[in-house]
């Protein structure tokens, strides 16, 4: 009796204490109409799948809640420039009162996806690399390489952008859009 | 550009640092989430993985769960009822209810009877205003929930159903079950032992207190023949034959719960309350503050003690001495106006993982009216139960 009662109470724990992390992660990387569709079938799926958690909880929430954003985007808009989704996010942008830094935007909009998932996991979505690993897949070290590189580029990309912060055209065609899969 | 001040600038930059979720939507999807079928029930070794996970889990999450709990020994009765016989206590006979308030769950006693009134008393006290309110019992037996009405059943379990409105327990009945329970009887913790005669003793004797003068008193053992020896007793109140059925529990003699008697290290705290918030700690650190926290108690409760023993105190005014000397230990009660502080700081309503810094040096303190009804002085008494709530008792018993 007990166990059949305490699944759902720990995941209603689970859920009350990461939500707002996953639904920020989502707002973050897919449009404003779709945020609440995508964390919705991230905690379905999380809890279809609830038996199989070790570990901390919130990576293991990200990894899925990655897996499904990448569903949702490779079938609605597979190609989706970071800029064209921020734009596309009022969502996000009416409760943002930050300054956009269109140049460094433009930045990550010229990375590749698997170097800027490194750097946004861990600059906004705040986990540690050991965190960030479990949500990419790979070991703790490998992430902190994929980190190293994707910080190299784009401190690259940065220095070499004209001052009106636009991505020079030689960038721009050697964007190659991967799935986050 | 260094690699700090690059950091820096993506920090700057993420669109969604202020974003906040609808609370009304979230809600609405945990419901959903959790009335679908779950991949795979937990079998033998699920459950042990569930114990597990539960403990990794993020005390804040427990926090935000659990804001005052009012009775941590409440629910005994029912809990053998269910052990013993199986099956729901009398319906009008439910000990306790969940006052669900924002995020948190009180576990509270009744004052009018009424689930819905008193818990709109709680929401009071928390200084937030009323919402209509909604009072579910479960068939599976359990405290009543009161939560917001718009939300609808309690998104856990099945079967719920919705108590009318102006229903009341029975309440002489539920405080007569509280009084049984409570813990200065000694029948109240698991592990405690009664002899049968004192048992029937202090049933007959609340039943004269409380002016129940039809009620009746039985003993029987759960299996097989009553023992002579000091066996854990079980009362069972039931409301409808107007009869304590107090049941002996065969097994083997405990042994009484006893607190630790290990010496504090003398490591000294900062006893100042601070409105401050800490990031949850390691697993392992929040056990070295929690085991320092009871140290201190169990200092605290050993001074205060001494001190009762050499004169005859009440209940109230044990618990004012108890209070002066804890203080003067840097230790504090976890009051609503705590609570009401922490889940005002906006990281908190955010869900992040933080505590307040001297989680660790409140407790709760508990008063137990009911003791009042069974003499002797009044004695303080720490409970580890081996989490992270450290629960004191000022009751009329034995130091």
């Amino acid at each position: 009796m007990v166990g059949v009662t305490a699944e759902p109470v720990v995941f209603e724990r689970m859920f009350r204490a990461h939500h707002l992390a996953v639904y920020r992660y989502v707002a973050r990387r897919v449009e404003a109409a779709a945020v609440q569709d995508v964390v919705a079938e991230t905690f379905l799926t999380a809890w279809r799948r609830f038996d199989e958690l070790v570990g901390e909880p919130l990576p293991w929430l990200l990894g899925i809640a990655r897996r499904v954003s990448a569903n949702h985007l490779r079938g609605r808009a597979r190609r989706m420039a970071l800029r064209d989704k921020l734009a596309a996010e009022p969502q996000v942008d009416t409760h943002s009162e930050a300054t956009v830094d269109d140049a460094l935007l433009s930045a990550l909009m010229a990375l590749r996806d698997c170097e800027r998932e490194v750097l946004l996991l861990v600059a906004w979505d705040g986990l540690t690399n050991r965190e960030a690993a479990i949500v990419v897949g790979c070991s703790a070290s490998a992430f902190a390489v994929r980190l190293y590189r994707a910080r190299r580029r784009l401190a690259q990309v940065l220095s070499s952008q004209p001052p009106d912060g636009s991505i020079p055209a030689g960038d721009r065609e050697g964007v190659v859009v991967h799935d986050v899969t | 550009m260094s690699r700090d001040a690059l950091t820096a600038r993506l920090v700057a930059a993420d669109p969604a640092s202020d974003l906040t979720p609808d609370r009304d939507v979230a809600e609405a999807l945990l419901g959903r989430v959790l009335s679908s079928a779950p991949g795979a029930s937990p079998g033998a070794h699920g459950g042990r993985r569930l114990v597990q996970r539960a403990r990794r889990l993020s005390l804040v999450a427990q926090l935000a769960w659990t804001v005052v709990s009012l009775s941590a020994l409440g629910g005994v009765t029912t809990a053998v009822y269910l052990a013993v016989f199986g099956g729901e206590p009398p319906a009008r006979q439910i000990p306790r209810f969940e006052c669900i308030i924002h995020n948190g769950v009180g576990i509270a006693t009744y004052v009018t009877g009424d689930p819905v009134v008193d818990c709109a008393a709680l929401w009071v006290r928390s200084g937030s205003v009323v919402p209509p309110l909604a009072a579910w019992t479960s068939p599976y037996g359990g405290d009543a929930v009161v939560r917001r009405a718009s939300l609808g059943p309690p998104p856990f379990g099945s079967g719920w159903q919705r108590l009318p409105a102006g229903w009341t327990v029975d309440l002489p009945v539920v405080e007569l079950d509280d009084q049984l329970n409570d813990i200065s009887t000694g029948m109240a913790d698991g592990d405690a032992c009664t002899y049968a005669k004192g048992a029937v003793r202090l049933a007959r004797s609340l039943l004269v207190a409380d002016d129940l003068p039809a009620w009746r008193v039985t003993l029987r053992a759960n299996n097989g023949p009553l023992s002579s020896g000091c066996r854990h007793i079980a009362p069972d109140v039931d409301g409808a034959t107007r009869t304590i059925q107090l049941i002996q529990i065969q097994a083997e003699r405990p042994t009484r719960n006893s607190a630790p008697t290990h010496q504090p290290t003398g490591r000294q705290r900062n006893p100042k309350p601070s409105a401050r918030l800490r990031l949850v700690p390691s697993l392992q650190q929040r056990r070295r503050d929690y085991t320092h926290a009871l140290e201190l108690l169990l200092v605290a409760q050993r001074r205060t003690n001494r001190a009762l023993s050499a004169r005859c105190e009440t209940v109230p005014q044990a618990a004012a001495l108890w209070t002066r000397q804890a203080a003067a230990m840097g230790l504090a009660p976890a009051t609503a106006a705590f609570w009401r502080a922490f889940h005002a700081e906006a990281s908190f309503r955010a869900h992040e993982d933080v505590l307040p810094n001297d989680f660790f040096l409140r407790y709760t303190l508990l008063l137990q009216p009911a003791s009042q009804h069974t003499g002797g002085c009044a004695h303080l008494l720490v409970q580890d139960d081996g989490g992270d709530n450290l629960i004191v008792y000022a009751a009329r018993m034995a130091p």
